[in-house]
């Protein structure tokens, strides 16, 4: 039985050896079983050391040992029930920093920093052991010369056979490196332009940087575990991934907005995880429509290829200079007796015995001398048989075009020798035709840099110095400079010399802190091109940590054409402004200067017609009749203006108010008119709003004036009422059974002066509303209607809350 | 002259000061019906109107109002500035004022009664309005109220 349970834990120990934290749990979740092996194997080595114990079960218990000795990234060691240790592996020694003969029989107390051991944690988490079977905790451990490190870490009670506590086992593991690069993974997040969003197997949202939560509108935890089709209600699925493919995004506001999608998964422990990285494309969609063409194209280009590569028999590979394996498809691996990612890195020294590896390699030599492809027989010695390989051999170039290595297509031929001469030079052709798909399998190598070109934004990446690393093409394009003008140069060649002398220091202050961020917050950046014209920039910097030091990435994006429109919009909003003040005073002052001269007209009009009434002809009674209504209406009409050009100019300031009193005051005043045309008014309580009481009176009595005054058949009925929505507005309506008005009107009934009815029909000049309209749009609210005609209108206004304008 | 109710010699003198032809003229047509005779001088701006009153020139016989109708907004001399220099006189300053201008403006009527006017009138838009302001102040202030005694001859 014993001999089983070694059986079953090597093999898990053998998936283990890949060295994957992952596997190794599920090796723990037998955690059991480790523990009762690794007490057999403590028991075991000393009857071996007592008896010279032989057989079989000595050679499983030696590989076993073999296997846990071979464990150098965890540490992995036993205890007895007190906490003593009794066995100590490779990895132990190594993170612990004590050799098996110093530690074995010290408790193991000491891994524990000191205000742990004070708080009795090391005879805790063995106590909860025993209860629970096992713990698996993250703690601070301590090496033997003192410093610290985290550790994951299992520990596991195991019994013998008859329940009897025999110890513990503790399996446990450096993860300080897995905090770091989880630190600047999540740092590469957020310095990324883009919104991005990991996402669960079960499209719930795990993980997300602040571009996403600025371009939905949501913070942090309103997004964290919540679906995903939250906000990209399409969803996605895995045939999509590493594609652009264009959705649309939905804002916390319930907007939609055009969204270009990139994801890529990767396996992590929480299960398949996919990283959706996601642009706003509604603003550069036209920009933004060639790179995801392009993409797309790479794409399909990918996955067709792929299809190519890998649906076909014949051995595909390409060759560094130096006859490394870069890339291998099955079909050539498979002929090694390899897996494709055993293949890469090797040699075709490692692979082929000297005859023939002589011979390969000088046909490599060959092409990558004349540059040219070649249909080539060579031999190759595989597993003791000579096999003939009918090859097209081609160089493989980068993006510059140079040649760094050699790619080929092989097609195994030994056993159709005798295959007459026309069906070989078919096969030749075959063959030429393949070399296309080798030379866009170098395209496919080159796709990230192709993206890292095609990216929209300028991205100049520096050293701490300050010396230029790397730039992208938009660079060039942005600063008129070539490639190579740039590379080794300071940074500062594309600042403006008048800020030039303060960059250095800026920028060690950013060594100094380096962390995602935009440049110089709140100032007005300039970028200098190369012809000496300056434009403004903004600039987003993220560390990135490498063997030669901090990296800084500046991404350079070109605001020329946002601040202009920026500054055109302020321009406009500006003439518009003046244009309305010059407006309104315009209408002030003609009012005013206008009221006197037409005094004197309707005055001495009247005059006449008073004391010449019936004393000249007939004729001049009339003509001096029309004269006076003209002068009576003219004067109508110029108070109504001054009515408008003052309305909403308040000088007091907007206060609380109760509603209910305004309108109170607004009956009052319309007293007669409600008695003389019998109309009921009703109304509900009315909330407290914060509003020029005076102002509001008018707009209710102005409403209720026009219910009462363009009434139905019926006597008139107007109620009242209003309702909120807290924090935002107060929405009052008056309601009328009055004659109604055709939709086609609902704008034109607020504009100044316009009438619906003739003079005949209804008094007024057709003021009211346009005066509510503007008291209301300058207090920020708003007024509209709903109406049929025959049946009534209602008229709805709203306050903003705390409208305070 | 003896009044019948002796309450008044007659005939009352009255400044008219106001730019506006129209208006004067208005204003004559209104007292034509007034119950006692007035005797209505008229200045068409602010220096003039100071230099009626305080004798000055042409004006050194003139008679000194019973009453003052005076406009705000007048050439060369403010109706604001003739209203307070009116009342920082000691002798003037017994003069009843009637402030009567097209000025609605809450401002002109807070100052002018700050400055002491005697009261403030909006000329109304309208004929009738016109004619009922006037013989308003021809009944109150010319029939009605009882004005100083002390008037410098």
């Amino acid at each position: 039985m014993q001999v089983g349970v070694f059986a079953a834990f090597a093999t898990l120990l053998a998936v283990g050896a890949v060295s994957s934290w992952t596997s190794l749990q599920l090796a723990l979740t037998f955690g059991g079983a480790l523990g009762l092996a690794l007490i057999v194997l403590g028991r075991f080595d000393a009857r071996r050391e007592d008896a010279g114990f032989e057989g079989p079960d000595a050679e499983n218990a030696a590989q076993f040992r073999l296997l846990v000795e071979g464990l150098q990234d965890h540490a992995i060691f036993m205890l007895d029930p007190e906490g003593n240790v009794v066995s100590w592996n490779r990895g132990a020694e190594r993170i612990k920093g004590y050799t098996a003969a110093e530690i074995i029989g010290q408790n193991f107390s000491r891994f524990y920093p000191q205000e742990d051991i004070d708080l009795g944690k090391p005879e805790a988490e063995l106590r909860a052991a025993v209860s629970g079977g096992r713990v698996e905790v993250e703690r601070w451990r301590v090496r033997k010369d003192g410093t610290r490190f985290l550790a994951e870490l299992v520990i596991t009670a195991a019994r013998d056979s008859a329940g009897q506590l025999i110890g513990f086992s503790e399996i446990s593991r450096d993860i300080s490196a897995r905090r770091d690069s989880e630190a600047k993974y999540r740092g590469l997040l957020e310095a990324a332009p883009d919104a991005m969003v990991v996402v669960d197997q079960a499209g719930r949202i795990v993980l997300l940087n602040v571009q996403a939560e600025k371009q939905f509108g949501y913070c942090r935890d309103e997004l964290l575990a919540q679906d995903v089709t939250l906000i990209i209600p399409g969803g996605f699925s895995e045939p999509s991934i590493g594609t652009g493919i264009e959705l649309h995004g939905r804002r916390k506001d319930g907007s939609d907005f055009p969204i270009e999608l990139m994801l890529s998964p990767h396996q992590s422990q929480e299960g398949l995880l996919v990283t959706a990285s996601i642009r706003d494309i509604s603003v550069r969609r036209a920009a933004d429509a060639q790179l995801a063409s392009v993409v797309g194209e790479l794409g399909v280009k990918h996955l067709l290829l792929d299809a190519v590569v890998e649906g076909t028999s014949d051995p595909i590979y390409i060759r560094d200079l130096e006859d490394r394996f870069l890339l291998a498809n099955n079909a050539c691996a498979q002929l090694f007796g390899l897996s494709v990612g055993e293949m890469i890195g090797r040699t075709t020294r490692d692979l082929l015995p000297n005859d023939t590896y002589y011979a390969v390699v000088e046909s490599d030599r060959e092409i990558v001398r004349v540059g040219a492809t070649r249909v080539i027989e060579e031999l190759a010695e595989i597993d003791g048989v000579v096999r003939t390989f009918l090859t097209t051999k081609g160089p493989y170039r980068d993006a510059n075009n140079a040649i760094i290595g050699t790619m080929g297509i092989a097609r195994d031929i030994t056993n159709r020798r005798s295959a007459d001469e026309s069906q070989l030079a078919a096969l030749k052709h075959e063959i030429m035709v393949r070399e296309d798909t080798a030379r866009n399998l170098a395209q496919i190598e080159n796709r990230y840099r192709a993206l890292l070109e095609s990216a929209p934004e300028a991205m100049v990446i520096s050293d701490a110095s300050g010396c230029i690393q790397l730039v992208n093409g938009q660079t060039e394009k942005l600063f008129g400079y070539r490639r190579e003008e740039l590379i080794g140069k300071a940074v500062e060649i594309l600042v403006p010399t008048q800020f030039r002398a303060k960059h250095p220091s800026h920028r060690t202050g950013y060594h100094g802190n380096p962390h995602t961020r935009s440049m110089g917050e709140g100032l007005e950046l300039r970028g200098l091109r190369k012809d000496g014209r300056e434009f403004p920039v903004e600039i987003m910097l993220s560390p990135l940590e490498t063997a030669d030091g901090i990296l800084v990435t500046a991404v350079v994006r070109d605001i020329t054409e946002r601040k202009k429109s920026q500054e055109d919009l302020m321009q406009t909003v500006g003439e518009l402004k003046r244009s309305n003040d010059e407006l309104e005073r315009f209408a002030y002052v003609a009012s005013h200067d206008l009221q006197e001269p037409l005094r004197m007209v309707a005055s001495y009009t009247q005059l006449l017609a008073k004391r010449y009434a019936g004393r000249l002809d007939q004729d001049a009674d009339e003509f001096i009749a029309y004269a006076v209504d003209g002068s009576n209406r003219m004067q109508r009409l110029i108070n109504d203006l001054l009515a408008y050009s003052r309305a909403g100019s308040s000088r007091t300031k907007p206060q609380r108010i109760c509603s209910q009193l305004a309108l109170t005051e607004a009956l009052v005043n319309l007293q007669a008119t409600i008695a003389e045309s019998g109309a009921t008014v009703t109304y509900d309580a009315l909330p407290e709003v914060t509003m020029d009481e005076t102002q509001l009176t008018q707009v209710f009595q102005n409403l209720i004036g026009n219910a009462v005054k363009y009434r139905g058949t019926e006597a008139p009925r107007v109620h009242i009422s209003a309702s909120s929505v807290a924090g935002v507005e107060s929405i009052f309506s008056v309601q009328d059974n009055g004659l109604g008005i055709d939709p086609q009107f609902f704008e034109k009934i607020f504009v100044l002066f316009q009438r619906l009815h003739g003079r005949g029909e209804f008094e007024g000049t057709g003021i009211g509303l346009a005066i509510c309209k503007k008291m209301l749009e300058r207090l920020g609210g708003r007024i509209w209607v709903e109406s049929k005609p025959n049946v009534g209108s209602t008229f709805h206004f709203a306050v903003p809350t705390g409208a305070a304008r | 002259m003896i009044d019948s109710t002796g309450s008044r010699p007659g005939p009352i003198s009255v400044l008219l000061v106001e730019d506006s032809p129209g208006d004067v003229r208005l204003t004559q047509e209104a007292l034509k019906d007034a119950k006692v005779h007035v005797d209505l001088h008229v200045a068409s701006d602010g220096i003039e109107a100071m230099s009626f009153l305080l004798r000055q020139g042409v004006h050194a016989e003139v008679p000194r109002p019973d009453l003052i109708l005076l406009d705000l907004n007048l050439p060369k001399k403010d109706g604001r500035e003739v209203l307070k220099e009116i009342k920082e006189n000691p002798v003037l300053a017994l003069i009843p004022v009637v402030i009567l201008t097209t000025s609605s403006s809450q401002e002109d009527v807070t100052n002018s009664y700050r400055l002491r006017a005697n009261c403030y009138i909006t000329k109304p838009v309208s004929l009738d309005g016109f004619l009922k302001v006037v013989h308003s102040i021809d009944d109150f202030w010319l029939s009605v109220v009882r004005l100083p005694k002390e008037r410098a001859r």
